[in-house]
């Protein structure tokens, strides 16, 4: 039997999981206002718009 | 003459044994059922030649003192490529982010949620495994829980990564449950998609189309998200760094010919070398203990808890969204590209022919990715 501190692994736990879900809460949020921002420059974007489901992307 | 013909049976165990008929098995799996055969093959090769005895193939440069040509091949690989460096997970990252698109994130941010939601599987087999370790029926500290619980996050590079670093003596049982779960997907997930939502809810249809996005937004998007998550979560930065570097190729248009080659090249070879050195580390005295199926068990639950996670919060949005949501792609949270999303859209065309989820899964797809890598730096911060 190991004598596990459970006050770190809570501690690990919630850091682990708030921290993860926070960053990409505030990523959610970011990309919105980089979109936003990049939406009110003109300009040229060359290379254009895609559709949002041109690749299946990845492998692993 | 007696010795030389005997040399290698005698020396043969029973845990060698059984792990060359494990070995056999995978490359079965691979050339027969085609399940995840990039990684199966290589890794069920690396198995029967790490449990072939007396090649020297597995010696590591450091066992040997450092002599000239001494070491084996795996060793080498093994040692400079994982334990060392650990620079194989980080190649396979570039060329992930060069074949990853992001599009369907960027032009609905909100899908981050639910591949937050998913890594929820990690601290479940985290627990579960601690909980193990509590009770006496494992050797599970923190470090080797942390090391399970990652298996949750469905990415097969991140397992290696973080495994490498906190527990190495379960890197080739967490890579292979990592890989094999992923391989079976399209059995896990379903029944736990219907169990938590209902025929209705897997029949609202989402419209077919999501807006464009703009070549600055597929630009800017990786360069914020380094600078970002690196920047809280620096520990990451290995794995997410490499990953929007790759993609950077890719949207950058201007680097076409190093896109293409961390697409393919780079990949190819790094997955050759890793998933070698993955089925080399699995020697039959290493595996065969009771811990062993522990920690399958518990990858199975985290892998089980990650979809639950994703698709709860996928009824979550649905509930307050105003748009129509189909909380099934909450499942496609769990990183495993692109077979989670593959099953989202499978499940959701079979209750409603009309709807068309795939793009609206890659969302969360690759969000799960970026949450496993910032997952797995917490945990390096934390315990190394």
């Amino acid at each position: 039997m190991l004598m596990i501190d459970w006050q770190e692994a809570w501690q690990i736990m919630g850091v682990a999981f708030g921290f993860t879900f926070g960053i990409l809460a505030f990523l959610s949020l970011l990309t919105l206002l980089v979109s936003r921002i990049i939406a009110r420059f003109p300009g040229s974007d060359e290379g254009g718009e895609k559709p949002a489901n041109n690749n299946l992307a990845a492998g692993e | 003459m007696a010795d030389f013909i005997n040399f290698g049976f005698t020396q043969l165990t029973w845990a060698n044994g059984i792990m060359l008929l494990v070995g056999l098995a995978f490359i079965w799996l691979a050339i027969s059922k085609k399940w995840e055969p990039y990684e199966l093959l290589p890794i069920g090769i690396g198995m029967i030649l790490a449990n072939l005895p007396g090649t020297g193939l597995l010696l590591q440069p450091q066992q040997v003192g450092g002599e000239i040509g001494s070491a084996g091949l795996l060793g080498i690989f093994i040692e400079f490529g994982l334990l060392r460096y650990t620079v194989l997970p980080q190649l396979i990252f570039i060329g992930l982010g060069a074949m990853t698109d992001f599009s369907p994130l960027i032009a609905k941010p909100k899908l981050f949620l639910l591949g937050a939601a998913a890594q929820v599987g990690i601290i479940i087999a985290f627990l579960g495994a601690l909980a193990l370790g509590h009770f006496g029926i494992a050797d599970f500290d923190l470090l080797k829980a942390a090391a399970i619980g990652i298996i949750g996050g469905a990415d097969g590079p991140t397992t290696i990564y973080l495994t490498s670093k906190l527990a190495p003596d379960l890197m080739g049982v967490a890579a292979v449950a990592a890989y094999s779960y992923m391989a079976m997907v399209a059995f896990i997930q379903p029944p736990i998609i219907r169990a938590l939502t209902s025929k209705k809810e897997r029949q609202i249809y989402m419209k077919s189309q999501i807006r464009p996005v703009s070549r600055r937004e597929r630009i800017m998007f990786p360069i914020v998200c380094t600078i970002i998550v690196v920047l809280l979560v620096p520990q990451s930065g290995p794995l997410v760094g490499m990953f929007m570097f790759g993609n950077l190729l890719r949207e950058s248009g201007v680097v076409e010919r190093l896109s293409v080659s961390a697409q393919n090249s780079l990949i190819n070879i790094t997955t050759i070398i890793l998933m070698l050195s993955i089925g080399a580390s699995m020697p039959g005295e290493l595996v065969m203990k009771p811990e062993t199926l522990l920690v399958l068990a518990l990858g199975l639950v985290a892998f089980a808890g990650g979809t639950a996670g994703g698709v709860l919060m996928g009824k979550l949005m649905k509930v307050l969204s105003k748009e129509p949501f189909n909380p099934i792609i909450g499942a496609a949270g769990v990183s495993a590209v692109p077979m989670a999303a593959r099953v989202v859209q499978h499940i959701g065309q079979k209750e409603n022919p009309q709807n068309f989820l795939l793009m609206y899964a890659m969302g969360p797809n690759a969000a799960g990715v970026i949450g496993s890598a910032v997952v797995a730096g917490v945990f390096l911060s934390m315990l190394s």
